[in-house]
């Protein structure tokens, strides 16, 4: 009985774990450190949508 | 005209906003995953109110309201920290000052010493991304680099022997740095402290890390996260030159 529920509590967790094995946060944040200009750039890109929809749109 | 003008200040004061939050949340991963983490749980909350799931959205909207609450409360250090930080100029900035013929010597030949008498070392070159955070915890040294002197800092016992030494360019910038360590399960489990803890630094930053292992005397470089055996001086050289140019 207990191997049983062990087992539905691992299948109901597994995408989550795998999902978090992936690790892609810790890849942009390590990207993020080498390439400073990386946080400039999306900065840009952020304020460039912001202005085109309130002033533009 | 005017007009104009004004897009341009509003653009400018916006941009130092979202460039401010994307420091901030990219400062560390710990703070990175956290942000993950909510988003995710705000996405999950607007799921289930669309999908009009009665139990799971009334429990998950509960937790939303205390949701920032939790979040300055787990995250207070690095909130003061990104404060404290944020117009603070770094000193070295994007320009990399990459050591002389001479500093690459003394290296080596400080490397080959220690490991001839095991003694653990752990020696960080700076290249572009700052290392000023870790630098500004430890001993400020700013004194040029000397076979000599570095002998000197990890010879057992003394106060600055544990830890870590920057190099900026042909200075030593400072001793008994200490880094995170890393987590990484690419290699052997029983790997020291003082190996994770280069892999930590060259995961974060585009620097290249000298280990002297305590046990058995060997060198290792780590850059990228990768760890690279090299036993003999010309080895070691090679690396710093191409690191070095």
């Amino acid at each position: 009985m207990r191997k049983i529920i062990v087992q539905i509590g691992s299948f109901i967790l597994d995408p989550i774990r795998k999902f978090g094995q992936l690790k892609f946060s810790d890849r942009i944040v390590s990207f993020s450190n080498k390439n400073p200009w990386f946080k400039m750039l999306i900065a840009f890109m952020v304020v460039g949508v912001l202005v085109v929809m309130v002033y533009v749109l | 005209m005017k007009d104009w003008l004004m897009i341009l200040l509003d653009g400018y004061i916006v941009w130092m906003i979202v460039f401010f939050l994307l420091s901030f949340f990219l400062s560390s991963k710990r703070v990175f995953r956290m942000l993950l983490f909510i988003l995710f749980l705000y996405v999950v909350t607007w799921g289930a109110e669309q999908l009009e799931l009665v139990i799971s959205a009334t429990i998950l909207g509960y937790i939303k309201e205390w949701i920032p609450l939790i979040f300055v409360v787990i995250l207070s250090p690095d909130i003061r920290k990104s404060f404290e930080s944020a117009f603070v100029i770094d000193s070295k900035r994007d320009v990399a000052t990459m050591g002389s013929a001479e500093t690459k010597q003394h290296i080596v030949e400080a490397v080959t010493y220690l490991s001839s008498q095991n003694i653990g070392a752990l020696i960080t070159v700076e290249k572009h991304s700052s290392l000023d955070q870790y630098a500004e915890r430890a001993i400020q040294m700013n004194s040029q680099v000397s076979k000599e002197l570095l002998i000197n800092i990890f010879t057992p016992l003394t106060p600055l022997h544990d830890g870590a030494v920057i190099i900026r360019g042909d200075t030593i910038r400072c001793a008994g740095a200490y880094y995170v360590l890393s987590e990484t399960t690419k290699y052997d489990k029983t790997m020291g402290s003082r190996h994770r803890a280069a892999l930590g630094i060259s995961e974060v930053s585009d620097s290249l890390t000298i280990v002297v292992s305590e046990e058995t005397g060997t060198i290792s470089i780590v850059i990228e996260g990768i760890m690279l055996k090299a036993n003999d001086k010309e080895k070691i050289y090679e690396y710093l030159n191409m690191f070095m140019k």
